[in-house]
C-alpha cells in the first residue's frame, strides 16, 4: 500500500469515526437534555518505582517496561443516558503505554481507538563493528577489511580481529509494535449489524540476525526492522432465530520498508571468487553480502457464515465459506553483490564456468517474483438431537492452500555471495488439501454425566511433498459428569492413525524437473519427515474439580500424549509428553485466601540420524545401502519442568480498608540430550568416538515474589506499596555468553564467528514502587 | 488500495448519518413478574453488579433490563417472592404462568443451579446466539460438546471484563487448561503473562471452524495476522512451514528459544539428514570434554549458538534467487 493511500485510509477512517461520534452525542444529547444529568468520572493513578539491576538483561523487560521513576495511568468516562465516552491512557510515556478512546451509545453503536505500543527486547548493550546499524546497509571501515583480507592464517586473522573489537559500538536490540486500531460496530438496526475493523501495524527496530560468509565465517548482525501492516476487515451480519448470517471481507497488506540487507564481509575488502570459496573468506569470498529480507505481500479473503436454527430434532445446520487470495510480487535482487563472480569466472565445478554476470539482475530469469496462492476453505456442520439423551455432531470441512505460482528453472545460484554453483533448480510451489469429516455422537448417559464417541477421518493431499496422499484415522471417547454439585470429573482418550506412502523423491524431481541429478540426492533415503511420517498417536486427559466446602476448591489434571513413528526408521522416532497439575484455592476465612499451583511436564523424544557424505562413509547409495552404519547416531532429547506458585490475599482492616496481596511463582526446566553411537574407526564411521552428552539444554531457573500492601484513605484515594523480585538464570551448553569473537578452536573446528552479546542472560531484579490511585 | 474502499467508507458514512434510530422501548407488563426493583430490595449485591454491566442497560433494546430485568434470566419471580425467597421448584419457562404453576421457578445459573448445563445454556443463548459471530457456532463446538455451561466462565455478576468468572481470561481459561498455566511461564512465550494478549487474542471459546478453537480459518492464518512478514508466498517455499507453524513451533510456551518445540539443531535435524553436515553428530568427543572445553567452544558454528540457523536464517522462505538453502 503506497504512503498517499495509507494517509488517505487513515485520514478517512478517522474522518468517519469522528462523524459517528458527534452524531452519537449530539443524538443523545438532544434526547437526554431534560431528562439525565451527564455523570464524570475520572481515575488516576501514579506510580512511582525503583528498581535494582534493571539492565542486567533484557530480558526482564521483554514485552514490558519497568522505567525507575514515575508513570501514571488516566481513565475518564463522561455519561449522558445511553451514551458513554472514555478515554483511558496507561503506562502513560512508558514503552508500553496503551492509549483507548472509545464512544458508545447503547443500542446504536460502539467505537474503540486504540494505540498500543509493545516492545520485544532481545539484549541490552549488543556491540557490533558495523556503523549503519538500524539501517539496510552494514558498513565497516576499509581499514579494518583490508587488514583482516591480508591474513596469514586463522591464528594471524584472530590476532588480528580481536584488535578491533574494543572499538565496537554499544546499543540496544529490540523492537517495538505501535499498533492503532480502529473498531467500529453498529446494532442500531438489529439484528442487521456491522462491523469494520481497521488495524494499522508499525514494527521498528533490530533484531539479532545471522549473516555468513559460509561455513568458516558466521557473522552476528542486527536486521533492521521497519515494518507496516495494514488490515481491514468489514463484516455485514444478520441475526434472528432461525437465521445467523455473516458475511465479510478481509484485506491486510504487509509492506518492509527495508527490504534488502546488505552488510560487509570483516574479513575481505575486495571481490573474489573461486572454485574452492568454500573457505574461510579472507582467502576468497565476497566483500559484501546481499539478503533479500521479508518481501511485500498482500491477502484478501472473502468469507461467508451462516446457521439455521431450529430444524426438527433440535437440529442446527452451520456453514461456513471462505475464498482468500495471497500476492507476493516484489522485485528480485541479483544472484550476488560479488563482481568477481561475473561471466567466464570459475564455478565450484570446473570446467563449468560462470555462465552471465551473476552480479547483474538482468541475468535472472525473472525480474519479479509473482506468485499467487488461493485459499479455499469450507465447512458444514450439523447438530441434532435425534433422541431425548443423544447429541449428534456431522461435520464436513475441506481447506485447500492452492499454490499457483509458476515454477521457475533457475540454471545454479551463488552459494552464500562466494561462488557459482553451477547446479540447476526450480523453486517448488507447494501446496495442499484437506479433506476431514467427522461424527460425534453424545449419549446423557445418566443425570449429568455425558459420554462422547468420536470419529474422524482426514485426508491430506500435497503437491511437491514427499508424501502426495495421506489419511488420518481418529477415534475418540471422552466422559464428563457432574455426579455431585461439587465434583466434576472429564476425562478423554483420543487413537490417531496417520499413514501414507513416502515418496523422498518427489521433492527432488520436482526441484529439478526431471533431471539426471537427482539420481542419488542428498537425503537419506530412509529418513521420514515427522510432519508426514506415519504416526500413531495416543493422547489421554484426566481432570477432576472438587469442591467439598463453600471455601476450598481443588483441581487437577494428567495429560499424556504419545507419538510413535512407526515406520520411520530415520527421522523422529517417538515423542512423549505427561503433564500433572495441582491447583487448590482456599478461603482460609472471609477476610483471608489462599491459593497454590504445583505443575509438572516431562517431554521426552527419540530420533535417529545418519552422518554421511556422498560417495564417502555412510552414503546410503553407494557405500553402505543398509539401515545399519556405524555412521549412524541417535539422540534422546528430554525436558523436565516444574512450575509451582502460590499466595495470598488478606482483608487486614475491614471493610477492605488495608489489604495485603503476597504470591510466588518458581519454574524450573531441565534439559539434556544423551546421543548414542556406535564407534568405528575413520574408515568405516563418519562420527568414530563415543558421544558425551549434554547435560544442560535451555534450562531455566525463574522466580517471581510479588508483595503489595494497599490502603483506602477514603472512597476515592488509595495508597499502594509494592515489591516486585525476579530472579532469572538460564544455562545452556550450546551458547556463548556475550561480545565474543569465537576462534578456531585447537581441535579445528570452524567457529570463526563475530558476535554481538545478544544471548539470553539471567537477572536478578527488585523493584520498590508506590501507588496513589484517586477517583471523582 | 482501489478506490472501491473508499465508495465502501462513503456508503457507510452517508448510511450511518442518514438512518433513523429506533428508541428502546418499554416492555410491556407481565403477569408473574414482580420487576427489577422487588428483586433488588432482597438481592441489593446482585443487583448493583449487574446494573453496571451492559445487561443493565436499559436504553439497549437488547438487554435483559430493556425486557424483564432480572426475571428476564432468572425467570418470572412472583412465586420466589410468595414464597418469600427459595428455588421454587419448576422449569424456569419465563414464557409459563405466573404463581401457583409448577412452571414458576427462579433459574438459579450460576455453580449452584440445579438446572442441567443445556437448560442454563438456552438462557444465555437465548439472546447471544444471533447477537454475534463469535457464538454463532457454540454448538457442536468442543466446549458445548464437554457439557460447558456459559457459567462456567462467565458471571453477569462478577463485575470484571466480558462478565468473566475471575478477573482475567487467562485465569479462566486456566482453571481447567492447567498447563497452558505451566507453560506461559516458560522463557519462551508470547506476551500473555505480561497481559499484552489474551487467549482470545488465538482462540475463540465459544466455536470455530477450526480445530483448538484457533479463531480463523488455519492455525497459519491466525499467526500471520500479527507475523505478516511471514504468510509469503515465497519463491523458495519451507514446506512444513507453509502447512502448519505447529509443525516447528508451539504457542503457549517453550523452553527453547522463538517458542520451537525442540531444541536446534536436533529439531531440524529430525527432517533433514542430508549429505554433509546437516546430518553431523553435534555430540562432544571425549577428548574434547577432557579438555574441559565446554560444547559452544568444541563445537563448530553449525552447532552453537543459533546453530542452523546461523546460516539458514531465512527459514520462514526467500525471495532470493540464490536462496533455496534458505541461506540468503
Amino acid at each position: 500500500m503506497s504512503e498517499r493511500a495509507r494517509i488517505l485510509v487513515m485520514g478517512g477512517t478517522i474522518l468517519l469515526l469522528s462523524s459517528i461520534v458527534s452524531y452519537g452525542w449530539a443524538q443523545e444529547k438532544e434526547k437526554f437534555q431534560e431528562e439525565v444529568k451527564p455523570t464524570v468520572t475520572v481515575q488516576t493513578e501514579v506510580t512511582a518505582a525503583a528498581v535494582s539491576h534493571l539492565r542486567d538483561s533484557a530480558k526482564f523487560t521483554e514485552y514490558r517496561a519497568f522505567p525507575p521513576g514515575s508513570w501514571g495511568d488516566v481513565m475518564v468516562r463522561y455519561r449522558r443516558g445511553a451514551y458513554i465516552l472514555e478515554a483511558l491512557a496507561k503506562n502513560i510515556a512508558r514503552d508500553d503505554q496503551l492509549l483507548q478512546l472509545t464512544s458508545q451509545r447503547f443500542g446504536w453503536f460502539k467505537l474503540d481507538l486504540t494505540y498500543d505500543k509493545i516492545p520485544h527486547r532481545f539484549a541490552f548493550d549488543a556491540q557490533s563493528l558495523f556503523s549503519g546499524i538500524g539501517t539496510g546497509n552494514l558498513q565497516l571501515s576499509p581499514r579494518l577489511q583490508s587488514d583482516l583480507q591480508s591474513s596469514r592464517s586463522p591464528t594471524d586473522l584472530v590476532s588480528r580481529i580481536l584488535g578491533y573489537l574494543p572499538g565496537a559500538a554499544t546499543f540496544d536490540e529490540a523492537l517495538f509494535r505501535k499498533t492503532f486500531r480502529a473498531d467500529l460496530k453498529v446494532v442500531a438496526w438489529d439484528p442487521f449489524r456491522l462491523t469494520a475493523e481497521t488495524r494499522f501495524e508499525k514494527r521498528e527496530g533490530t533484531r539479532p540476525f545471522s549473516g555468513n560468509f559460509g561455513f568458516g565465517n558466521v557473522v552476528e548482525i542486527p536486521e533492521p526492522i521497519d515494518y507496516d501492516t495494514t488490515q481491514v476487515r468489514l463484516a455485514a451480519e444478520y441475526g434472528r432465530k432461525p437465521l445467523f448470517v455473516n458475511v465479510s471481507y478481509y484485506f491486510s497488506d504487509f509492506a518492509n520498508n527495508i527490504d534488502t540487507l546488505t552488510w560487509a564481509n570483516p574479513y575481505r575488502a575486495t571481490d573474489s571468487t573461486t572454485a574452492t570459496a568454500y573457505r574461510q573468506s579472507y582467502l576468497a569470498g565476497p566483500a559484501s553480502g546481499l539478503i533479500d529480507l521479508y518481501p511485500n505481500n498482500r491477502a484478501h479473503y472473502f468469507s461467508f457464515s451462516g446457521v439455521l436454527m431450529d430444524l426438527p430434532l433440535e437440529s442446527r445446520l452451520s456453514a461456513t465459506a471462505s475464498f482468500g487470495r495471497l500476492t507476493q510480487n516484489d522485485p528480485l535482487v541479483p544472484y550476488t553483490t560479488n563482481r568477481a563472480i561475473r561471466k567466464g569466472a570459475p564455478s565450484r565445478v570446473p570446467g563449468e564456468p560462470v555462465p552471465f554476470d551473476a552480479w547483474d539482475k538482468a541475468s535472472l530469469p525473472i525480474q519479479q517474483a509473482d506468485l499467487k496462492v488461493d485459499v479455499t476453505q469450507l465447512q458444514l456442520l450439523l447438530t441434532s438431537k435425534p433422541l431425548r439423551f443423544t447429541r449428534l455432531k456431522l461435520k464436513y470441512n475441506f481447506y485447500h492452500w492452492d499454490n499457483k505460482s509458476e515454477q521457475i528453472h533457475f540454471p545454479g545460484r551463488v552459494w552464500v555471495d562466494a561462488v557459482w554453483e553451477p547446479e540447476p533448480a526450480a523453486n517448488i510451489p507447494t501446496g495442499f488439501k484437506k479433506n476431514s469429516f467427522s461424527v460425534d455422537l453424545g449419549l446423557d448417559v445418566w443425570k449429568s454425566t455425558t459420554l462422547t464417541l468420536g470419529y474422524r477421518f482426514i485426508r491430506t493431499d500435497r503437491v511437491f511433498r514427499e508424501v502426495a496422499e495421506q489419511d488420518d484415522n481418529i477415534f475418540k471417547v471422552a466422559l464428563d459428569t457432574t455426579p455431585l454439585s461439587w465434583l466434576t470429573l472429564r476425562a478423554a482418550y483420543e487413537r490417531s492413525r496417520r499413514r501414507g506412502e513416502y515418496d523422498f523423491m518427489i521433492p527432488f524431481i520436482a526441484s529439478h524437473l526431471g533431471e539426471e541429478e537427482v539420481r542419488n540426492p542428498p537425503q537419506l533415503p530412509f529418513l521420514r519427515k515427522y510432519d508426514q511420517a506415519n504416526r500413531d498417536r495416543d493422547s489421554v486427559l484426566w481432570m477432576v474439580s472438587v469442591a467439598p466446602t463453600d471455601k476450598l476448591t481443588l483441581s487437577g489434571s494428567v495429560v499424556y500424549g504419545k507419538d510413535n513413528f512407526r515406520d520411520s526408521p530415520f527421522g523422529l522416532l517417538n515423542d512423549r509428553r505427561t503433564v500433572y497439575s495441582v491447583d487448590a484455592d482456599y478461603a482460609l476465612t472471609e477476610q483471608v485466601s489462599l491459593f497454590a499451583f504445583y505443575s509438572f511436564e516431562g517431554y521426552k523424544n527419540s530420533q535417529k540420524v545418519r552422518q554421511w557424505a556422498r560417495n564417502g562413509v555412510g552414503d546410503p547409495y553407494v557405500r553402505e545401502t543398509g539401515l545399519d552404519s556405524l555412521s549412524n547416531w541417535t539422540s534422546d532429547e528430554k525436558d523436565k519442568l516444574h512450575s509451582l506458585g502460590g499466595g495470598l490475599q488478606a482483608v487486614l482492616l475491614k471493610p477492605r480498608k488495608l489489604t495485603a496481596d503476597v504470591s510466588y511463582t518458581y519454574s524450573k526446566s531441565d534439559g539434556a540430550v544423551a546421543f548414542v553411537s556406535p564407534v568405528g574407526t575413520s574408515a568405516n564411521d563418519a562420527n568414530p568416538f563415543e558421544p558425551v552428552s549434554f547435560d544442560q539444554v535451555d534450562d531455566v531457573r525463574f522466580h517471581v515474589l510479588n508483595a503489595s500492601l494497599r490502603y483506602s484513605v477514603t472512597r476515592g484515594l488509595t495508597y499502594t506499596l509494592g515489591a516486585l523480585w525476579e530472579k532469572f538464570r538460564y544455562d545452556d551448553d550450546l551458547s556463548t555468553v556475550g561480545f565474543a569473537y569465537i576462534p578456531v578452536t585447537a581441535a579445528g573446528a570452524f567457529n570463526e564467528a563475530t558476535l554481538m552479546g545478544t544471548q539470553l542472560k539471567g537477572y536478578n531484579v527488585t523493584v520498590f514502587y508506590m501507588k496513589v490511585s484517586y477517583t471523582f | 488500495m482501489k478506490p472501491k474502499i473508499f465508495i465502501l467508507i462513503g456508503c457507510l458514512v452517508g448510511f450511518l448519518l442518514t438512518a433513523s434510530v429506533p428508541a428502546a422501548q418499554e416492555a410491556p407488563p407481565a403477569k408473574g413478574y414482580v420487576g427489577t426493583q422487588a428483586c433488588r430490595e432482597c438481592h441489593a449485591p446482585y443487583y448493583q453488579s449487574y446494573i453496571q454491566t451492559t445487561h443493565g442497560v436499559k436504553e439497549d433494546k437488547r438487554t435483559p433490563e430493556a425486557k424483564f430485568g432480572c426475571e428476564t434470566c432468572h425467570g418470572p419471580g412472583a412465586a420466589h417472592v410468595k414464597e418469600q425467597g427459595g428455588e421454587v421448584p419448576g422449569n424456569g419457562d419465563s414464557s409459563a404462568a405466573p404463581t401457583g404453576s409448577a412452571n414458576v421457578s427462579i433459574r438459579v445459573l450460576g455453580p449452584k443451579s440445579k438446572l442441567s448445563v443445556e437448560e442454563r445454556n438456552a438462557v444465555c443463548l437465548s439472546c447471544h446466539e444471533t447477537m454475534t459471530t463469535k457464538v454463532a457456532l457454540w454448538h457442536g463446538s468442543p466446549h458445548e460438546s464437554r457439557n460447558l455451561a456459559c457459567t462456567n466462565c462467565h458471571s453477569v455478576h462478577s463485575g470484571y471484563p466480558k462478565n468473566l468468572a475471575k478477573p482475567t481470561e487467562v485465569e479462566t481459561c486456566t482453571t481447567c487448561h492447567q498447563q497452558v498455566k505451566a507453560e506461559i511461564l516458560k522463557n519462551s512465550h508470547h506476551p500473555v503473562r505480561e497481559g499484552r494478549m489474551e487467549c482470545t487474542s488465538c482462540h475463540n471459546p465459544h466455536g470455530t471452524v477450526t480445530d483448538k478453537l484457533i479463531a480463523a480459518n488455519s492455525i497459519n492464518e491466525k499467526c500471520y495476522e500479527c507475523h505478516a512478514e511471514k504468510r509469503g508466498p515465497f519463491l523458495w517455499e519451507h514446506p512444513p512451514a507453509t502447512e502448519s507453524c505447529g509443525t516447528c513451533h508451539t504457542p503457549h510456551g517453550s523452553s527453547h528459544t522463538k517458542l520451537l518445540v525442540s531444541k536446534t539443531p536436533f529439531l531440524c535435524q529430525s527432517c533433514h539428514s542430508n549429505s554433509g553436515h546437516p546430518g553431523r553428530l553435534y555430540a562432544l568427543n571425549p577428548q574434547q570434554a577432557a579438555q574441559g572445553l565446554s560444547a559452544y567452544q568444541a563445537l563448530n558454528n553449525r552447532a552453537f549458538y543459533r546453530n542452523c540457523l546461523n546460516c539458514h536464517s531465512q527459514i520462514h522462505g526467500s525471495n532470493h534467487p540464490s536462496g533455496k538453502i534458505l541461506a540468503r
